[in-house]
């Protein structure tokens, strides 16, 4: 780039910093402590800042503060931090000594000044006129030891969805916000951490393991994270421009503190356990052994005389669902000077999940080995956990006007998966499409554990998530920031079976194949912007932002095959056939913003603001998208007496985007081989047959809500409804075969809208000296439908899912069936079933319902009691899992007499019948779930003393304890379905329970 | 107010108005030549450009053959056409778990079918790219007639139009993009063998074509005029093709879709497995013991229930397939005796079976069939002398995709029933056999603007 183009940065810079007021000549500074009312123990890290101005800084480790350099004469303060009501204070600043404010604030079920992360810098809440939620990660992290940083959203943000992915340790999460919008691209949320853009990927694994998949987001330690906060539509993240229309999740990490070095030290460990209860797999039987099902006796063509049943899932002798293991160990320092805060924490995690072979299996392979073999642990824990993070953060005063910070985190990750889901090769498949005689092979319909077990499915990880960022404040009203970030992963994938091991199929036990697949990911975040901040008159305050943002997304992947490799090898190099391939992928974004807020008498807020993005994957004809919003927040009532504490109103509109992928816009070919004459030469066939009209998708959203704090800030309540509309929706829209091109291409078509709304009423329900309880209820809905589809366009069809219009995106379809037992015979035979010609609406295929309710239970200072309640409903689940057993005929439904009519009628329609529907398994599958219990006990000081702590707790916490539900699978929550809106329980490894203990001292 | 206040007003103002133009000013860096910002190069796409000189043009030619070699034999990812119609008739059974899969097998295919998408779509893809290429590369060429590789692809898309024509229903569309898009409307399947004769004429008729794409479009030609029940003119078109010659599909084990399909799915993913009097009506292709059909039992398909029996013409990702056979030349010439009454039948296909120690070894190179085959009887009777003819082709083409056409033509050329040659009756796993006699336009299609369905199901 040439110099030309920063000249009207430096300009911009320059005009700002000298169009300021002189500099005082004399200045004096402000001191205090900031302590909680009741318990009168100070409050670290809260904020003191100067109303109207830019300065602001943060209470140390014992609650005390200081500010320097302020101006003589009278100057406002306010103390703030979440949980607390602000408190807001005029005083005389005097050269000749600090003048000192001392805060007691008081809790508060709503806290409207404490500061939100914006894409303009801080904010207090109140000046922001959407709903930003905010998770307090990091008391999280302390009561209910989560296993991963999904776990932490889960049920703790209204209208955030964590739609986990299967049970298995290690394996990952999609997370939607305010529903889905888009139909072909990633419909995940934005992850910013410590201001850099990073890979969310929530299935980011090259591993034959189905739906256990592996996220991104999880590589985050919840343990090094202060808060998140979640940015929920575009009308909130439209100054994150394009990429931001899903919502944006913004994660601080743990900083440092002014004071003496503080040490966390804590371990944990926990036992893991699968309490699902896997179906039986049955065969009726006639006297001379041959197969009589429900149909057959339907048809009056046998005698049921047996009803065999196996389930090697759940004999002893045969499962190798046992228990599983997790242990954590960690610890962080921070503390500092007020010129230099660090933060720096070290944590090793290594969780085994519940997979192992069983004892039996282990001698018998022993017996059979030379003496002094010894089993391979990834065959007796093939599924693990092992992640090492390291941060280091550091904040600095470098000058009265310029700071600086520095994030650093790294994280070393090993993950071990077995093959299961779809999958003929996994073991939960083998087992519940397994056959019914016990002796047979253990009941195995596939492949036996010992076999599965024996293909090492590995993924490491090595993450790089760095940030520097510096404040400059040339005045007291004008701040400019600038941040440089990277986030940078390489990983490994490998799946190995060698050479003599394994299942026999496909010829890999016999000659041995290994895939192995490196990837490296670099996410570049470049982001300069500026706020001016002053009071216009005494009444209109004025905030002015501006800024620009370059990201760059680079990720490079080569993944490798080898087959017949000679025992001993390990590596694709010593393979006789060899297979390479090699992806690119790059996506550069540039972009401006301006926002611009006006305030009156600090009550009513009124903002509007403007982006502006291009982008390298948008089409030839396509040059620059811009997205406005505007809002307005108004407290109507601030420190109000009696019933209403404060009450504010807030309304906003905004629009964001979600670019298409890198190449979509451009007519492409890609190389192919062409075997001739045994030998191979190289072709080109069409991969894209590009549209240069291509544009991101377009959504625009409006929201409107209100917060109250009542009762003396015993209770708080919100609530916000949201309307979001998506124009220019990609469709992959299917192409006319005969075309000759590709089965289809992007097109901006489609309009699609969501809508619902989230609340929440939180606050104390009982307080004495002895118990407080404090609860939290919240929840949300969501709608959604497809308005359009564009002209001429299908619907859009994925099994029995669909994109039609005037219906939920990828909502539930299939042909209706009605049945009759004609005969009475207590039978249904395939002409017993009458199905529909057409497919019919079944419903959603994401819950439209979700209810979080936390209660926690303070006794005395010694114990807290907490739990959370997950519902979702409102949707169905695809139970493919019993379809499919119907299918291998083993389902009880076909086999066991005493089936109700409506059970078997549902298996014939889908196994059986000449022309056949999965209706019958597509099910309600609303559940409650007990996803966290925890116990946390706070040693007295003078106990912690004996280990020389200030601080000591131990918390007994446990993790999805109690499943309600009448859907009639294993798990309605499970999802076999790595794609966007796929939806199905399909052979997938359910939830499973934990029960961890952790200790934390503090020195 | 004061004097002091309205000058702090003014200066508040001032600065707000200088923080705006300062604010806007940053605003205007992406316009600046932010175009380098953007700029991606990403190296594994190929662009049109690069593809326009002679090297450019043969690494076309050469996609389009690997994608007919897809779309007809190979290819582990997604279904062929030799597979998918064999299903359809009593060469193959089902031995795995899809459901789109047994509506083949049961001969009740839906549109919406996906598995038959994926086959339409790869056919369409090969007969549009060598439809292109030979256009292509006789506008870039300085001399086309001079350039084999116009003949060559002529002859490979004539296949094409023969497999669309075999299998599917009256009413394919062929659509063309090479300047503009111009979607395509239905075709009957006798305006697809005209097709298919068409370029089969003009690949003969070329001056560069070589002697095995010559023998290969004489094959082709004559399987159209068959089709078109023009045996006599078949018999003519296949009469310079010698005894021994074979055009062979290859296949390779570098890539997924250059693998062999037949074998893939047989032995190696045990989808597909070798039937034997299948549905009443099936030849007995395993119980006859047949050279020209050897098999073997290996065991369970992937369905855990299904016995899975191997053809073993293929052992291998990597065996060939024959594209077009001496043998066929044979069997064309003998049904036009036969249509003329048959005096020569039996001379004729004792012939081959005579030549089996030659020709058999040939049609799979890598696993040479082996035996010997007696001499076959005049079993006397028209119909018996039909029934011996398409028996006879049926085993010496199993598994080559001729199999539905041949159903087919013994309904429309032969007057026989449907239900007197496909499976009948009830199917293997669970129900019964369905009526289709041939495949239907799948769903996708529908984006084509002059194409709603089938103009009809008839053979």
């Amino acid at each position: 780039m040439r110099l030309r183009r920063f000249v009207p940065v430096l300009g911009a810079v320059l005009l700002l910093a000298l169009t300021g007021p002189p500099l005082f000549a004399q200045t004096g500074s402000i001191r205090g402590t900031v302590t909680d009312q009741a318990t009168g123990q100070p409050i670290s890290a809260a904020l003191i800042s100067v109303v109207g101005t830019n300065r602001q800084i943060r209470t140390g480790q014992d609650g005390t503060y200081e500010l320097v350099g302020l101006p003589v004469g009278n100057v406002t303060i306010r103390a703030a931090i979440i949980g607390y009501a602000a408190q807001t204070r005029t005083l005389a600043v005097v050269a000749a000594a600090p003048v000192t404010a001392n805060f007691a604030l008081t809790q508060a079920a709503i806290s409207l000044d404490a500061l939100v992360v914006t894409a303009t810098g801080e904010q207090r809440a109140v000046e922001v006129p959407n709903v930003i939620t905010t998770v307090n990660a990091a008391q999280a992290a302390e009561e209910v030891a989560p296993v991963s940083l999904s776990s932490v959203l889960q049920g703790r943000a209204p209208g955030v969805q964590v739609i986990n992915s299967s049970g298995s340790a290690g394996s990952g999460t999609k997370i939607r916000i305010r529903g889905s919008s888009s139909m072909s691209l990633t419909n995940e949320p934005l992850l910013v951490v410590d201001g850099v853009r990073v890979d969310n990927r929530s299935n980011d694994s090259f591993l034959g393991t189905g739906g256990q998949t592996i996220s991104r987001i999880n590589d985050f330690n919840p343990d090094e994270i202060e808060s998140i906060e979640v940015v929920k539509g575009p009308s909130a993240a439209a100054l994150y421009g394009t990429e931001a229309a899903n919502g944006v999740i913004v994660i601080k990490t743990k900083r440092g503190r002014v004071g003496a070095p503080v040490w966390n030290v804590y371990g944990e460990y926990g036992l893991v356990s699968d309490v699902n209860e896997y179906p039986t797999n049955f065969t009726g039987l006639d006297a001379s052994g041959s197969p009589c099902r429900t149909y057959n006796l339907a048809a009056g063509s046998c005698t049921q005389a047996e009803l065999q049943s196996a389930n090697p899932l759940e004999s002893s002798n045969t499962t190798p669902i046992s228990g599983g293991q997790r242990q954590q160990f960690g610890m962080n320092v921070a503390g500092g000077t007020p010129d230099v805060q660090y933060f720096l924490s070290a944590e090793y995690e290594q969780e085994d999940g519940v997979y192992t072979l069983p004892q039996g299996t282990q001698d018998s392979i022993l017996a059979a080995r030379p003496e002094g073999f010894q089993i391979p642990d990834f065959v007796l824990n093939p599924n693990q956990v092992q992640r090492t993070s390291l941060r280091a953060n550091l904040n600095m005063q470098l000058s009265e006007k310029l700071s600086a910070s520095i994030s650093t985190g790294y994280v070393d990750g090993n993950f071990k998966l077995p093959e299961n889901d779809n999958n003929v090769l996994g073991m939960l498949p083998s087992g519940l499409l397994g056959g019914s005689d016990s002796t047979d092979v253990g009941g195995w319909g596939f492949s036996a554990p010992e076999e599965v077990f024996w293909i090492d499915h590995n993924q490491e990880i090595q993450r790089f998530t760095q940030s520097a960022t510096a404040n400059f404040l040339p005045t007291d009203w004008l701040e400019f920031r600038g941040l440089v970030g990277v986030d940078f992963a390489s990983m490994s994938d490998v799946a190995f079976q060698a050479i003599g091991t394994g299942p026999d199929f496909s010829n890999y036990k016999d000659d041995g194949a290994r895939d192995s697949d490196k990837r490296s990911t670099w996410q570049y975040t470049f982001d300069l912007g500026g706020t001016a901040q002053f009071q216009l008159t005494d009444a209109i305050s004025s905030r002015t932002s501006a800024g620009v943002q370059y990201f760059r997304n680079y990720r490079n992947s080569v993944e490798t095959r080898g087959e017949k490799l000679p025992p001993g090898a390990g590596s694709n190099d010593a393979a006789t056939d060899q297979f390479i391939d090699e992806d690119y992928i790059e996506t550069r974004t540039l972009g401006t913003y301006i926002e611009q807020q006006f305030g009156l008498n600090d009550r009513l807020f009124v903002t509007a603001a403007v982006r502006g993005d291009d982008n390298s994957a948008f089409g030839e004809d396509f040059d620059y998208t811009v997205y406005p919003k505007v809002g307005a927040s108004y407290l109507v009532i601030d420190r109000g007496f009696g019933v209403v504490d404060n009450l504010r109103l807030r309304a906003a509109w905004g629009a964001s985007g979600v670019q298409p992928g890198t190449n979509d816009a451009v007519l492409f070919f890609t190389g192919e081989v062409l075997a001739e004459g045994g030998v191979d030469k190289t072709g080109v066939v069409i991969s894209n047959p590009g549209n240069s009209d291509l544009k991101p998708e377009r959504s625009t959203e409006w929201e409107a809500g209100f917060e109250a704090g009542l009762f003396g800030g015993r209770l708080g309540v919100d609530l916000t409804y949201y309307r979001r509309t998506t124009k220019d929706a990609l469709v992959d829209r299917d192409l006319a075969p005969s075309l000759g091109l590709t089965t289809s291409r992007f097109e901006n078509l489609a309009k699609t809208r969501n809508w619902g709304f989230e609340g929440g009423i939180n606050g104390t329900v009982f307080q004495s000296p002895m118990v407080t309880w404090n609860f939290s209820l919240t929840g949300s809905t969501n709608s959604n439908e497809v308005v359009e589809l564009g002209e001429d366009v299908e619907p859009i069809i994925f099994g029995n899912q669909a994109h039609k219009e005037g219906y939920p995106l990828g909502a539930f379809w299939d042909e209706p069936f009605t049945w009759d037992d004609a005969n009475g015979d207590g039978y249904i035979a395939a002409d017993e079933i009458t199905r529909g010609d057409t497919t019919e609406f079944i419903g959603y295929a994401r819950p439209r319902y979700e209810v979080s309710l936390f209660n926690s239970f303070d006794v005395s200072s010694w114990l807290r009691i907490s739990g959370l309640f997950d519902y979702r409903g409102g949707h169905h689940q695809y139970n493919n899992t019993e379809r499919f057993r119907c299918r291998f005929r083993t389902c009880q439904e076909l086999n066991d007499p005493t089936t109700p009519l409506e059970g078997q009628a549902r298996a014939v329609a889908a196994a059986i019948a000449s022309s056949q529907t999965a209706a019958g398994y597509i099910e309600p599958a609303w559940f409650i779930k007990l996803r966290e219990l925890s116990f946390t006990f706070f040693m007295p000081q003078s106990m912690a003393g004996m280990v020389g702590a200030s601080r000591a707790n131990l918390t007994i916490s446990g993790r999805n304890l109690l499943t309600i539900t009448d859907y009639t699978g294993v798990d309605p929550e499970v999802q076999g379905n790595t794609g966007n809106f796929g939806s199905s329980d399909f052979l997938t490894q359910p939830q499973v329970r934990y029960w961890t203990a952790r200790v934390q001292l503090t020195f | 107010m004061t004097k002091h206040t309205t000058s702090h007003v003014r200066r508040r103002n001032r600065r707000f108005l200088a923080a705006m133009t300062a604010m806007v000013a940053l605003l205007a860096l992406p316009m600046v030549g932010c175009g380098d910002l953007l700029e991606v190069v990403d190296p594994d796409i190929v662009t049109p450009e690069n593809l326009e000189d002679d090297l450019g043009l043969t690494t076309l030619r050469n996609g389009a053959v690997s994608n007919f070699q897809q779309a007809w034999s190979a290819n582990q990812a997604g279904d062929n056409i030799v597979v998918f119609s064999g299903l359809m008739t009593d060469e193959w059974f089902h031995s795995g778990t899809f459901p789109t899969r047994q509506e083949v097998d049961r001969r009740e295919l839906q549109v919406e079918n996906t598995t038959l998408d994926g086959l339409f779509f790869r056919l369409q893809r090969a007969r549009a790219d060598l439809e292109r290429g030979a256009i292509r590369i006789e506008r870039a060429v300085p001399d086309p007639n001079a350039d084999a590789r116009i003949p060559e692809l002529q002859a490979y898309a004539g296949f094409t139009y023969i497999a669309f024509g075999e299998n599917f229903c009256n009413g394919v569309p062929f659509s063309e993009t090479l300047d503009s898009i111009l979607f395509g409307d239905p075709l009957t399947n006798v305006e697809m063998f005209n097709r298919a004769v068409a370029l089969f004429d003009a690949a003969l008729a070329h001056g560069a074509v070589d002697s095995d794409i010559a023998n290969m479009a004489r094959v082709g030609k004559g399987r159209a005029l068959l089709n078109l029940d023009q045996a006599g003119a078949a018999a003519t078109a296949v009469a310079a093709v010698p005894d021994d010659f074979v055009f062979y599909n290859w296949h390779s084990n570098t890539a997924a879709r250059a693998r062999n399909g037949i074998y893939h799915l047989n032995p190696e993913a045990g989808r597909w497995s070798v039937a034997d009097n299948l549905g009443a009506n099936g030849l007995p292709f395993r119980s006859a013991m047949d050279p020209r059909v050897p098999w073997a039992d290996v065991g369970i398909g992937f369905d855990s229930e299904t016995p899975l029996y191997q053809f073993m013409g293929y052992t291998s990702r990597e065996d060939s397939y024959p594209l077009a056979t001496g043998v066929e030349a044979r069997l064309i010439e003998a049904e036009a005796d036969l249509q003329a009454g048959g005096a020569n039948l039996v001379t004729i296909l004792n012939g081959l079976r005579q030549n089996f120690a030659t020709t058999g070894p040939l049609l799979y190179p890598e696993n040479p069939l082996t035996g010997a085959l007696a001499d076959t009887l005049d079993p006397g009777s028209a119909t018996a002398r039909e029934d011996l003819l398409f028996y006879e082709r049926a085993f010496w083409l199993y598994g080559t995709g001729h199999r539905l056409g041949d159903l087919r033509r013994l309904i429309r050329q032969y007057g026989r029933g449907s239900e007197t040659v496909f499976p009948t009756g009830a199917y293997h796993k669970s129900g019964s056999y369905g009526v289709d006699v041939n495949i239907p336009v799948p769903q996708p299609e529908e984006n084509n603007p002059n194409f709603q369905q089938c103009l009809d199901r008839n053979p």
